[in-house]
């Protein structure tokens, strides 16, 4: 019989289903850093980010039935999903929040805000300047090394839609990098 | 790919990550044991429905042969000249008929 460490994500999520801690204590150990690598990647905040990775395993844990086990369907796709969805969320409120807040309070959050980043480097500045689902497709495929077809179904996009958010992520910081195509024909 | 996307690659491995705190998924399995689940048994009716159609695996060739054989008797038993009870008064009455005969045939 199988060890829990040897046993791949999926089983491991029907072990959870039934209730099994342990299962659920292996599955967060193998994957925690993963997740969080792509929540700092989108939000830029340490704390955010875990907080994201956080609430999602225990999301997992509570409501271990909205894994739907189908052919062919990995754990780590749909959980990536949840994290991208979650990242988006918070996004959203952060920015709805700042529209919300006027003058000096705006101004005290904002520098709230920077207290708790580091200090961003140019690579990351740019990153973060792009549009969220130009960031998003870069760091499933890049960083995450997802295939083109794996983050298309993670972002619930068409291929060829990540693509082009692809596509233009890269010309944006290539025009950011002052990295021309000029260099290409040299 | 092209010495542009190999510049590009190149800056953007250069992130260094803020790696998070050590103890996040401990945090995390521990914050699970505190958290309260619904047992097994507390099943909601749309899943217990769901699991009582799906024990019932039929093929289609199965329930449409059920189906016809539903229809059969249920069209037979509604047809009058099938109705048991007019049989058997029939029968009866024949009965009594060819014995009254026999008894008029015996004493003639």
């Amino acid at each position: 019989m199988k060890s829990l460490e040897q046993q791949t994500d999926e089983e491991l999520m029907i072990l959870i289903k039934a209730f099994n801690h342990d299962a659920f204590s292996t599955l967060v150990t193998r994957h925690t850093d993963r997740f969080y690598a792509l929540s700092y990647r989108t939000l830029f905040n340490q704390s955010d980010a875990e907080d994201i990775v956080q609430e999602s395993f225990l999301k997992l844990w509570c409501k271990p039935e909205l894994w739907k086990e189908k052919k062919n369907s990995k754990f780590t796709t749909w959980f990536y999903r949840i994290i991208v969805n979650a990242c988006y969320d918070l996004n959203k409120k952060k920015s709805s929040r700042e529209m919300s807040l006027e003058g000096d309070d705006f101004e005290q959050v904002a520098e709230m805000s920077d207290l708790s980043h580091h200090q961003l480097s140019t690579v990351e500045a740019a990153l973060k300047n792009l549009p969220e689902r130009q960031r998003m497709a870069l760091n499933l495929c890049f960083y995450e090394e997802l295939s083109n077809a794996e983050a298309a179904d993670v972002m619930g996009i068409r291929l060829k839609a990540l693509q082009s958010l692809i596509m233009r992520g890269k010309a944006a910081l290539k025009t950011q990098f002052n990295i021309s195509e000029v260099d290409d024909h040299e | 790919m092209n010495k542009s996307d190999e510049k590009l690659n190149q800056l953007l491995n250069g992130i260094q990550t803020v790696p998070s705190n050590p103890n996040l998924a401990q945090r995390i399995i521990i914050g699970a044991k505190a958290q309260p689940r619904v047992t097994t048994s507390a099943v909601s009716e749309e899943t217990f429905i769901k699991q009582f159609l799906h024990s019932l695996i039929f093929p289609k060739p199965a329930y449409a042969l059920a189906c016809s054989m539903l229809v059969g008797v249920l069209l037979g038993w509604q047809n009058p000249e099938f109705n048991m009870n007019t049989i058997q008064v029939t029968s009866v009455d024949e009965d009594i008929s060819s014995l009254f005969l026999a008894e008029v045939n015996f004493y003639e």
